[in-house]
């Protein structure tokens, strides 16, 4: 499968993942030649072939619905890069 | 004599029971063993030695006043940079997590520490798990103990290098399309991947959720089922932990084949490329296996040509997903930009390596409006045939051998710039994890000097089998007990 500069461009911002010029070629090429690969697939007939959720049938676990230990807010911010009392710092989101 | 370094868990635990040695001299003497090879081997990210030491030392106090916590107390482990620990920085061999330290622990750890074993440090990894040569490590790469110019395989090729090189008894690792039985292969070491669930994920850093597992690498079947022992088991912290009682794995071993019915999969003989030397190492393995009272039968799983496609796009949905966490928020590496968009932007492309974004990208792709159904969904479908030959090759052997790889380990460098080349090197070992089967890989004999692994593959929640006839195959052949002629042994 053919991989458009647009499509790329568009899987990058999807992912949050920027490309300098230099690594974009290498990048498209590599997707291409995997997704060529894996087109192999459409060999088998899967029409009638239920996807798979869940790898045993195992039921959903229950529990008593209490409070147990709690992680305390200054461990959870402990590996923040930056943060201001109990809360995470980032750069300003409304104009 | 052998020296301490050179015994297994079980081993050291039988040896500190007689008084021979104490808890620190063991501890100790596997970090003389890391400070004598490491620097070439390169397995180890970080060393805990004097916490190490310490811990050690209240063994012995422990031991000492009849307090012991078992068998194991005080004896040393290594872990895979990928299970968290507050006593343990965690990067995942990344940029981007690099001196993160979390505030709980994952359970096998947990499990360990509380019967009562020693964390000496944390062994290098292909970056999140992505890789199978250990070269996408952003530290630096490992090398093979039996040749230092090859790679060791990966992703866990740090806890089989330093296995391998004897610098630890025992390593835990995670497998999610071989990443336990390939480096153990390409290493001459035991590893064990358990059934989906038969061991807590919690704690595990997520790579591709419904795949990965955690599992052990030893010199000796008998000490993979000890470890086994320590860390399977039902944890309410893991919804996806089966709740089935714990067997005694050890009371398997010694262990037998005799009246067996050994599946060989045809597709993994037959396969182009398998390597001459691979392929002989096997027959004269499974001769062994049939001297030794098992029976051959020839069977076919004819989806094995179709597994590496459906298994790389699974895991790169998955790992796209669950890689969307590191942000620059919450933890780890933050890179600063205008906007949040753009901190978000300038953080990932400068904290995650170049196959985590290839993957990363692969997995946006094939969950994307569009393509979905053609790719994800496709996958999964493909993934249910792959169970289903499984289940139907169950109805005719007890458990099937198959070669681990295709060949031993490669040239460092050899295939970093060929991503694809580098996946299909996982051909024989992905499958498994589609289906959630338990496998090990035991060293089986050489391919010129290097290590080959047999893989033998079982029904769910029959690793008492798989232990029973690795034991009987490593008992008579005793190929576990070849170990590599580093040159740093004697400093």
């Amino acid at each position: 499968m053919k991989i458009s500069q647009r499509l790329l461009d568009e899987l990058a911002t999807l992912a949050r993942l920027r490309f300098e010029d230099s690594e974009r070629e290498g990048m498209l090429r590599d997707l291409e030649a995997i997704l060529d690969y894996v087109g192999k697939l459409e060999e088998l007939d899967t029409q009638e072939v239920p996807p798979t959720t869940h790898l045993f049938d195992a039921a959903t676990p229950m529990r008593e619905d209490r409070v147990e230990r709690v992680l305390p807010v200054e461990e959870a911010l402990r590996n923040a890069p930056e943060h201001e009392g109990t809360a995470l710092v980032v750069p300003k989101v409304l104009e | 004599m052998s020296e301490l370094w050179q015994l297994g868990l079980g081993e050291l635990s039988a040896c500190v029971a007689r008084g021979e040695a104490s808890c620190v001299e063991v501890v100790r003497a596997s970090l003389d063993r890391v400070a004598a090879v490491d620097e070439q081997v390169g397995a180890f990210l970080l060393l805990r030695g004097e916490a190490a030491l310490r811990e050690a030392s209240e063994a012995d106090l422990a031991r000492a006043k009849g307090a012991e916590r078992g068998p194991f107390h005080g004896l040393p482990f290594a872990a895979k940079d990928n299970l968290v620990s507050p006593d343990l920085e965690t990067s995942c061999a990344s940029r981007i997590l690099r001196g993160m330290r979390a505030p709980y622990e994952a359970t096998v750890l947990t499990r360990l520490r509380e019967a009562g074993m020693v964390a000496i440090g944390t062994t290098n990894m292909d970056e999140f798990a992505m890789g199978s040569s250990c070269e996408n490590s952003s530290v630096r790469p490992t090398c093979n103990p039996w040749d230092l110019t090859r790679v060791p395989g990966g992703s866990s090729g740090g806890s089989a290098a330093a296995v391998a090189a004897r610098e630890v008894p025992v390593a835990l690792g995670s497998d999610t399309g071989g990443s336990i039985r390939q480096p153990a292969a390409l290493c001459g070491v035991v590893g064990l991947k358990p059934t989906y669930g038969r061991v807590s994920r919690y704690g595990l850093v997520a790579f591709a959720s419904s795949l990965d597992q955690v599992g052990a690498l030893t010199h000796s079947v008998s000490d993979a089922a000890l470890l086994l022992g320590l860390i399977a088991g039902n944890d309410p912290l893991d919804s996806t932990s089966l709740d089935a009682p714990v067997p005694d794995y050890t009371s398997e071993l010694p262990g037998s084949v005799a009246g067996l019915r050994v599946g060989l999969p045809r597709e993994f003989f037959v396969q182009e490329g398998l390597d001459l030397g691979t392929r002989e190492a096997l027959e004269a393995a499974l001769a062994t296996l049939e001297e030794l009272g098992a029976t051959p039968v020839e069977l076919s799983l004819p989806l094995t040509e179709y597994a590496v496609a459906a298994y790389y796009l699974i895991c790169t949905a998955e790992a796209s997903s669950n890689l969307s966490r590191y942000d620059g928020v919450k933890y780890g590496l933050r890179v600063p930009g205008e906007s949040l968009d753009e901190m978000y932007l300038n953080t990932r492309s400068s904290g995650f390596g170049a196959e985590v974004k290839r993957r990363i990208l692969l997995g946006t792709f094939v969950l994307s409006a569009g393509y979905y159904d053609a790719y994800y969904r496709k996958a999964q479908q493909v993934r249910t045939l792959v169970r289903r030959d499984f289940e139907a090759a169950f109805e005719h052997c007890d458990l099937i051998a198959t070669p681990t790889t295709p060949g031993p380990a490669w040239p460092l460098g050899e295939r970093v710039d060929d991503p694809l080349a580098m996946y299909l090197s996982d051909v024989f070992t992905v499958s498994v994890n589609l289906a959630g089967l338990p496998a090990l890989s035991v060293p089986c004999g050489r391919s010129g000097k290097l290590p080959v692994g047999l893989q033998l593959i079982g029904r769910p929640l029959d690793e008492p089998m798989l232990l029973r006839a690795a034991d009987a195959f490593l008992e008579q052949t005793g190929f576990h007990r070849d170990t590599p002629g580093l040159s740093g042994t004697t400093a």
